[in-house]
C-alpha cells in the first residue's frame, strides 16, 4: 500500500510511501491521518489517470512485516521498539519531506488559532503550552492552522500544516473530548492524536492579527498575565522558530516576519491553566472586533 | 583599522527602530536610528571620527558633536562585544 501526501507548493511531488507488511492496509490508513493531505493507494491497483503514481520512486519504506522499521532510498533502515515513538518519528519525517520540497513558504514552530480577527500566532518551545492552547482552542469550536507547525506564504498569510494536534490523554479527557475520536494507535498510549476534522477544522488562509509568546508556568499568577512585547522581541522569537535549515531559508524570510510583526499585536501569555490563556484571547479577539466595529 | 561590519548581516527598518539580523546564527539586534547609521557607516575606512562627523550631521537635533563621538564610540564598542564587525 501508497500512502501519498501532498505537498503546499503547486508544482513540487508529492511525498509518496510504500507500506509493506502483513498489516500494511490498516498501518496505511492510520499514517494517510497524520496530515491532511494524506490519501491511500493501492500500488497493485492501475490508476491510469494519475499514472505518476504507479512505479514511481517513493521517498520513504515502511516495513511493518517482522517488527517497526522504515528506511529512505539508499538508506539503511530505523527501526522501533514501540508504536508510539515509531509513528511519531515517521509524522516528523513526513513533515520534514514536506517543508522541504515547499520552498515558497516559510515553516514555523507554532501553534496558529483562527478567529474573524485574524489569525494568533502561538510561538514558545516545547512543552509552552501550544498543543494546549490549539486543543483548547479547537474543542471551544476554533479552527486552527496546527499545534506545533504553521505556513507562513509570501504575502503574510498563514496556512494551515495539518498535522493532527499531539497531546496528552489526560488533555484530551480535560477537553470532555472522545477519545475514541482520537487517532488512537494504541488505546494504551500516554499521548493522542486529535483531528481538528472532529471540531471546527482546519482554518483557511489569514493575515496574523497576534503574535504571542505561550509562557505554561505552574507558577503563573491566578488568572494569568498578559504582557505586552517588544517588537524586536516578537521578530527575534519569530525568526528563531522557523524550522528550515539556516542556510535553507526560502527567500524573504526575514522580510515576511517583519512584515508580519509590523502588522500585528505581540505580546507574552503567562498562564497556569489553558482556561486562563482562552479567556485572554478571547478578551483581545473582542477588543479587536469592538475596534473593527466601530 | 577603522572597523568593518561583517558581511552578510542584514540591517531592516521595524517601524520606528531597526533590526540588524545573522542568518547563520538567526541573531537579532535591535538598533536606534543613529546605531543603525552608525553601522551601516563602518565601512573600513571611515575612522570613528569621521563616522561621528557623518551622524551629527545626519541626524536630526543632534547632541554636540563631542557628544554625538562619544556616543558612536560606545555604540561601536557594543558591535564589537557582539560580534558584529570584523576581526583583523
Amino acid at each position: 500500500m501508497r500512502v501519498r501526501f501532498r505537498v503546499p507548493e503547486g508544482q513540487a511531488p508529492p511525498v509518496d510511501v510504500l507500506v509493506r507488511g502483513p498489516d500494511a492496509g490498516v498501518w496505511a490508513k492510520a499514517l494517510a491521518r497524520l496530515h491532511g493531505t494524506g490519501e491511500v493507494w493501492d500500488a497493485r491497483s492501475h490508476r491510469p489517470h494519475r499514472p505518476s503514481l504507479d512505479g514511481s520512486e517513493v521517498d520513504l519504506c515502511v516495513d511493518v512485516a517482522d517488527g517497526l522499521m522504515w528506511s529512505v532510498p539508499g538508506g539503511a533502515p530505523a527501526s522501533f521498539d514501540d508504536r508510539a515513538s515509531f509513528v511519531s518519528a515517521l509524522e516528523a519525517r513526513i513533515s520534514e519531506m514536506i517543508l522541504a520540497r515547499s520552498t515558497g513558504y516559510v515553516f514555523l514552530h507554532a501553534a496558529g488559532l483562527a478567529g474573524p480577527w485574524g489569525a494568533t500566532l502561538v510561538l514558545g518551545a516545547s512543552g509552552a503550552g501550544k498543543s494546549s492552547l490549539a486543543l483548547a482552542w479547537a474543542a471551544d469550536g476554533g479552527a486552527i492552522f496546527g499545534d506545533d507547525v504553521v505556513l507562513l506564504d509570501g504575502s503574510g498569510l498563514v496556512h494551515a500544516h495539518p498535522r493532527p494536534i499531539k497531546v496528552a490523554r489526560a488533555q484530551v479527557e480535560a477537553a470532555e473530548l472522545d477519545p475514541t475520536t482520537t487517532l488512537e494507535f494504541d488505546s494504551e498510549w500516554s499521548e493522542l492524536w486529535v483531528e481538528p476534522g472532529h471540531l471546527a477544522g482546519w482554518a483557511d488562509p489569514q493575515p496574523v492579527a497576534l503574535v504571542v509568546l505561550a509562557r505554561w508556568d505552574p507558577d503563573a499568577p491566578p488568572g494569568g498575565e498578559m504582557i505586552p512585547l517588544k517588537n524586536s522581541e516578537a521578530l527575534q522569537r519569530m525568526v528563531r522558530s522557523v524550522l528550515h535549515p539556516a542556510d535553507q531559508d526560502p527567500a524573504g524570510t526575514l522580510e515576511r516576519c517583519i512584515q508580519v510583526i509590523e502588522e500585528a499585536s505581540a505580546v507574552t501569555l503567562w498562564f497556569n491553566t489553558t482556561a486562563d490563556a482562552l479567556r485572554h484571547l478571547r478578551a483581545i479577539a473582542s477588543a479587536a472586533q469592538s475596534a473593527t466595529s466601530s | 583599522m577603522p572597523p568593518r561590519t561583517r558581511s552578510r548581516l542584514i540591517l531592516r527598518p521595524m517601524g520606528e527602530e531597526w533590526v540588524l539580523y545573522d542568518p547563520e546564527t538567526r541573531d537579532l539586534h535591535a538598533l536606534n536610528v543613529a546605531a543603525a547609521l552608525t553601522w551601516s557607516l563602518l565601512d573600513g575606512e571611515r575612522t570613528l571620527e569621521e563616522v561621528a562627523a557623518v551622524v551629527h550631521r545626519e541626524m536630526q537635533q543632534a547632541p554636540d558633536l563631542d557628544v554625538v563621538a562619544d556616543h558612536v564610540r560606545d555604540t561601536v564598542a557594543s558591535f564589537v562585544d557582539a560580534g558584529l564587525l570584523e576581526s583583523e
